[in-house]
């Protein structure tokens, strides 16, 4: 008997090495570090310091940042989720950069400089000329020719609306033309761009991520291995992207060549950690040099006072409003609209989720836009005044609504809504909460027929036109937000005001179609935007978020004092 | 023997194709287009059709299932949609890890729910009893997330004796393990305890004591070995049963297993990726029952017989 029972644990001991040999190549049994796919190199060490990824690079002394999801790709050109990567092991031809003050401009990158036509139509570009890629080859106009003719027609692409102005960009698309017309190598180190027609922030488009310069040849032979394989996703970049560990963590390693001068840090690990009571703990653990505070908004407000030193901020460059539908009763009425925009207390919101942190919005360009109007009509907090409105225009009574909360969007969303309900029925409206999965929220959106909603757009490029054109450029535009703005003439302004080349004329028109759609129409309620917090540990320098809430980490800058 | 065993697999294949259909239908009768959900805002319609042609979304149900099982049974699960990767290869990848969790969980709460089940045995009504049993009650009542939060905040934040997250070292093993494995470790010490209670009563105990043999003997030679019998069935199942313990484990540490991929695919919608994993998962736990069976088997005469 007693033989039998060894046998039988023994056979239960003797499954696990077979469960555990049939998974992976690994030859540590639990006392190993490894992650499955490489050799455990040093076991000893892999507490103190951090494992290495599929790279084999030795990551002690990086710098530590997390995030919560794993990326999908580092291929800019099909992700409009993972700016991250893009950000730091690719260039594009032009840079945002923002002062101390907070103003952000447009300076040289890849491009050295550039000639705009007077027509606003040609723009040329002159590239610079001591630019490699991390691969060695040499950065040429063939380059930037070849990465916009792959954004157009890349398998499974997206980001294709950033060259929606260029001549024969719809074409390409469509399968119409091979070549993109509107794309011209003048000689290796000048490119010029055509427009089908004048628009002002195209300058802005090329700063966006997703019109990141690779190497035609090292791109055209990693086919779709590129931004999935390290060892093949290059770019001219600070960063090198080194290894990539799935649902584990990212390794970048500086490029020593990198064109400005090699980046201070040595590397950067990023980890994926989806819970963000662990992240609140690695960093209160000295694992981890960079929080997002955005990530865990109930620690912030204990950050702030515990770490008063550690922590930066910048604007968000995102507004955050909460849509009307014109096609859903009784929303037509003017004065309905009006009565929402003053029964919500949006400073109650900011404060009650927030801490504060961040401003009152009344308009459509948030604080940190180019074109943010400080002088604009304010919207007052007046719930008698919504009464009287309401009662005017025949709903003495209130009505019922719908408030449509999306079941991926953050939990503060949630709560926002929670809070507007109650807001909306002290002044008699009855607004009900219902609930969609994602895909059926987005697809309902798109066809124009989501009750209200609340959400926050963030800047792909800091231009007013990337939030007024997106909201109100067109039926279209409306109509996929849901709003159905049913204004053509105001509308029309919209698309009109892209193609005025003075930049003060074109400003001046936009801060008029804001007073006019938001202070005269009511057109959506101007919510808030929001201070981006992050924490830093004590040994990180120089650490400045980006003013785009989609690609707010630029490693290059940054140190780690010893 | 063989006969029993392959009996076994026979009733396991339905089992399997009846939760691949299960997991098939429910992911499809969710409300809206997950090609809508991958792609996100900055996407041209043209290209979501495009894709939801080629991922055969476009095709009746039963198409589709008929297609997903005869690539199965190749052993492809399918293109993650959010991952754009081939989801065997993604579950290989991470299996290593979540295995490696099990595996360790598993000799935890193996040791420590025999041996405290053992001590309270015999130390039956005494406080040693009272004490363990009550922290066996805690493991089992707790939920695993709620251990692994308070193991992370207690060992890793406030004492410091481990890091909080990853799976890279030994070290970084040992909290995530000790989650996973609590739970069982509490009700294994419960049913070794009540097994060896009820065995020590039988007359063949009283027996072994009238020989004259030492209390020590008497227990680890003659009633452990009756009482352990279902206590290693249910040792088996618990490896099992792991593997779903491993999905809140693996979050709350951030380790890179099979269970953190299920999540990622509710959380996208990524329809292949979760089907992957929990085709694959099925597949353990049937393996797991189908041991825990046979074990059984060897170690009972009288089911042996019986078959």
């Amino acid at each position: 008997m007693k033989k039998k029972l060894s046998l039988a644990l023994a056979s239960v001991m003797t499954l696990g090495l077979i469960l555990s040999g049939c998974g992976g190549n690994n030859t540590s049994s639990g006392s190993g570090g490894g992650d499955g796919s490489v050799p455990a190199a040093d076991d000893t060490t892999a507490a103190e310091t951090t494992a290495s990824g599929d790279s084999g690079v030795d990551t002690a002394g990086f710098m530590i940042d997390v995030l919560n999801a794993d990326i999908q790709t580092a291929d800019v050109q099909k992700t409009s989720k993972d700016y991250t990567l893009p950000q730091n092991i690719y260039d594009r031809l032009l840079e945002i950069e923002v002062d101390d003050a907070g103003v952000s401009k447009i300076v040289p990158s890849l491009a050295e400089d550039w000639d705009i036509s007077a027509d606003g139509l040609e723009y040329t570009f002159h590239l610079r000329q001591d630019v490699k890629f991390q691969n060695g080859n040499d950065f040429t106009a063939e380059d930037v020719v070849y990465t916009f003719h792959r954004l157009l027609t890349v398998e499974n692409g997206v980001n294709t609306e950033l060259l929606d102005q260029v001549k024969g960009a719809a074409e390409v698309i469509e399968g119409s033309a091979d070549t993109l017309e509107g794309v011209e190598m003048v000689d290796d180190y000048t490119v010029k761009i055509t427009l089908k027609e004048p628009f002002a922030a195209f300058l802005s488009c090329l700063t966006a991520p997703g019109l990141s310069i690779y190497d035609s040849e090292a791109t055209e032979a990693a086919g779709d291995q590129f931004g999935m394989d390290p060892a093949v996703t290059v770019g001219t970049g600070p960063f090198r992207f080194a290894g990539w560990t799935f649902n584990d963590q990212l390794v970048l390693v500086k490029n020593e060549d990198y064109w400005k001068g090699a980046p201070e840090l040595p590397g950067v690990v990023i980890k994926i950690i989806p819970d963000t009571e662990t992240q609140t703990m690695m960093f209160e653990s000295g694992e981890l040099d960079l929080l997002d505070l955005d990530f865990v908004t109930d620690a912030a407000d204990r950050f702030l006072e515990t770490y008063p030193e550690q922590i930066v901020q910048g604007p968000r460059v995102g507004i955050t409003y909460f849509t009307m539908n014109f096609n859903i009763e009784p929303f037509q009425d003017l004065k309905v609209r009006q009565a929402v925009q003053m029964a919500i207390d949006r400073q109650a919101i900011l404060d009650a989720l927030y801490g504060g942190r961040g401003q009152v919005e009344h308009g459509i360009y948030p604080y940190g836009l180019i074109g943010f109007n400080e002088g604009q009509t304010k919207i007052s907090y007046d719930p008698e005044k919504a009464k009287a409105l309401l009662a005017e225009a025949g709903y003495p009574d209130g009505f019922t609504m719908e408030l449509a909360a999306d079941a991926s969007a953050s939990d503060t969303v949630t709560m926002a809504l929670e809070i507007i309900k109650e807001q909306l029925a002290a002044v008699g409206i009855n607004a009900e909460i219902k609930n969609y999965d994602e895909s059926t929220w987005l697809e309902t959106r798109k066809a124009g027929e989501l009750g209200s909603f609340m959400s926050t757009w963030t800047a792909d490029f800091n231009d007013p036109e990337n939030f007024i054109y997106t909201f109100f450029g067109n039926e279209e535009k409306t109509r996929i937000r849901s709003i159905n703005y049913p204004d053509t003439a105001v509308m029309d302004r919209v698309g009109a005001a892209r193609g005025i080349v003075n930049e003060d004329e074109r400003l001046a028109e936009y801060q008029a179609l804001e007073e006019k759609l938001i202070h005269e129409d009511a057109a959506w309620v101007p919510m808030y935007s929001r201070t981006h917090l992050w924490a830093v540990s004590s040994r990180v320098q120089n650490f400045k978020p980006v003013w785009s809430g989609v690609s707010d980490r630029m490693y290059y800058g940054v140190s780690l004092s010893e | 023997m063989l006969n029993r065993v392959l009996k076994r697999i026979a009733i396991s294949i339905p089992v399997l194709v009846g939760v691949v259909l299960a997991i098939f239908i429910m992911l499809r009768i969710v409300p809206g287009n997950p090609v809508t959900t991958m792609m996100g805002e900055h996407v041209n319609p043209a290209v979501i059709e495009k894709i939801s042609r080629e991922m055969g979304l476009d095709q009746p149900l039963y198409v589709q299932f008929f297609r997903y099982i005869a690539n199965a049974l190749r052993g492809d699960f399918g293109t993650s949609y959010r991952l754009n990767r081939n989801v065997t290869g993604i579950i290989l990848e991470a299996f290593p890890n979540t295995v490696k969790l099990s595996l360790l969980a598993a000799v935890i709460a193996w040791l420590i729910g025999i041996v405290s089940g053992i001590v309270a045995a015999i130390r039956q009504n005494k406080l040693l009893d009272r004490l363990f049993m009550g922290v066996s009650l805690m493991g089992v009542s707790m939920p695993v997330f709620m251990t692994a939060l308070v193991l992370q905040y207690v060992f890793a934040f406030k004492l410091k004796w481990f890091p909080v997250s990853g799976f890279d070292s030994f070290k970084a093993m040992v909290l995530p393990a000790i989650a996973l494995g609590w739970n069982s470790a509490g009700s294994i010490a419960r049913m070794t305890r009540s097994n060896l209670v009820e065995v020590m009563q039988n007359d063949f105990i009283r027996t072994a004591r009238a020989k004259g043999l030492r209390e020590n003997g008497v227990i680890i030679g003659h009633a452990l070995k009756n009482a352990m019998l279902p206590v290693v069935t249910m040792m088996a199942l618990q490896l099992s049963s792991m593997l779903s313990g491993a999905v809140l484990t693996e979050s709350v540490f951030g380790v890179p297993g099979i269970g953190r991929l299920a999540v990622n695919g509710i959380e996208t919608r990524d329809m292949p990726l979760l089907q992957g994993t929990v085709v694959f998962t099925t597949i353990l736990i049937i393996l797991g029952n189908l041991i825990a069976d046979l074990l059984y088997n060897v170690l009972d005469p009288r089911i042996r017989e019986g078959a």
